[in-house]
């Protein structure tokens, strides 16, 4: 963005004024269901959208915030932000309604807080070109000691796989940094499966996906909120088909990674790059011996 | 002999794979075709035998990586 980019601060007003008619809806829509006795439907409808906003969310600000955002200028961490206005403020709000926090508030969303957005940060790096960004890997020494100070184990949890992909470009690999296969992809939320970091990270009892049988198709889930979701409403989502699905349905051709960029219509010019052309990975690393063995 | 699509996870990585493997390879192939994507790619290598299994279980296998 440049000082006197119109068209980006007309677009972001535009999207401002967009998301606060959104917000103006949902309370009076709430307060209409609870007063007309159908708390159950305001529960469900909270509990359903919370959780398939989350999974966006974490994936498009909690990047933003805690790795694209340069380091002089970040306040809050994500987790910080979250614990904030999400998980006081905003539960506050549905409280007062009558209503509860969902299910999945206390075993599946507040784990989540300390890895979700932190393993989808290394696969969105990782799998750069099928997106239209130029993803910041913002894992530079001094970067790394911030996550460590908000995120404690996030060396331990993800700052090895930074150190493979760093030494990698450091002794001219960068073709080891770029993907030959694709991640499996969640059938409700459409974000890949990252599961296993959360097993690795102590945050989840299996790093298996989950897997769902119905009316002779077979469904992935990243998470089981996830698969309740779809199990809400079925009809509403069977007939979706992940990237993944269309693949290995034969849709796209040739079936190679190139095919399903090609299909994704991103051309070379477009697909994501590093955004400091791998600056991160040449500066000098901490000696972590000392605490990490 | 025919490929088809397996859902590989590699114990350490970050994320379920989709891993084309051939229906007439052993486990020692299989176990290469998912290390491929993994090792030294966001895992780094270590030197023990590979291990591969389904979710049912584990069977042993000889590379190492």
């Amino acid at each position: 963005m440049k000082v006197g980019d119109v068209d980006f601060g007309a677009l972001i007003s535009s999207i401002q004024t967009d998301e606060a008619r959104h917000s103006q809806q949902g309370e009076p829509t709430i307060k209409l269901l609870v007063e007309h006795g159908r708390k159950d439907v305001a529960q469900q409808l909270v509990d359903h959208m919370f959780w398939r906003s989350w999974r966006l969310f974490a994936l498009l600000t909690g990047l933003s915030m805690d790795y694209y955002t340069p380091l002089e200028h970040r306040g809050h961490s994500f987790k910080e932000f979250m614990r904030e206005w999400i998980c006081k403020q905003f539960l506050d709000q549905f409280r007062d309604f009558g209503l509860e926090k969902p299910w999945y508030w206390d075993e599946h969303f507040l784990p989540e807080l300390d890895w979700y957005h932190h393993a989808l940060q290394l696969g969105i790096w990782y799998w750069r070109p099928t997106v239209w960004w130029n993803p910041d890997a913002g894992v530079a020494p001094e970067e790394r000691d911030w996550l460590e100070e908000k995120y404690p184990g996030w060396h331990d949890n993800f700052g090895g796989h930074w150190d493979v992909i760093a030494t990698n470009l450091r002794e001219g690999r960068p073709e080891a940094t770029l993907p030959e296969t694709f991640p499996m992809i969640c059938n409700l939320c459409h974000v890949p499966v990252v599961a296993p970091a959360g097993y690795r990270a102590g945050k989840l009892a299996s790093p298996l996906p989950r897997v769902l049988d119905r009316d002779g198709r077979r469904y992935v889930f990243c998470s089981a909120p996830c698969q309740w979701v779809f199990e809400q409403a079925p009809r509403r989502f069977q007939g979706h088909t992940t990237i993944i699905d269309r693949f290995l349905g034969g849709q796209i051709q040739p079936p190679t990674m190139e095919g399903a960029l090609a299909y994704m219509g991103l051309s070379p010019e477009e697909m994501g790059r590093d955004a400091t052309d791998y600056a991160w990975a040449h500066a000098a690393p901490r000696d972590r011996t000392a605490t990490h063995g | 002999m025919a490929l088809f699509p397996l859902q590989a996870l590699f114990e350490g990585d970050l994320v379920v794979l989709l891993v084309p493997v051939d229906d007439g390879d052993p486990m020692t192939v299989v176990a290469d075709k998912v290390a491929h994507h993994v090792v030294d790619h966001r895992v780094a290598a270590r030197d023990r035998p590979l291990r591969s299994g389904t979710t049912g279980g584990r069977c042993p296998t000889t590379p190492r990586w």
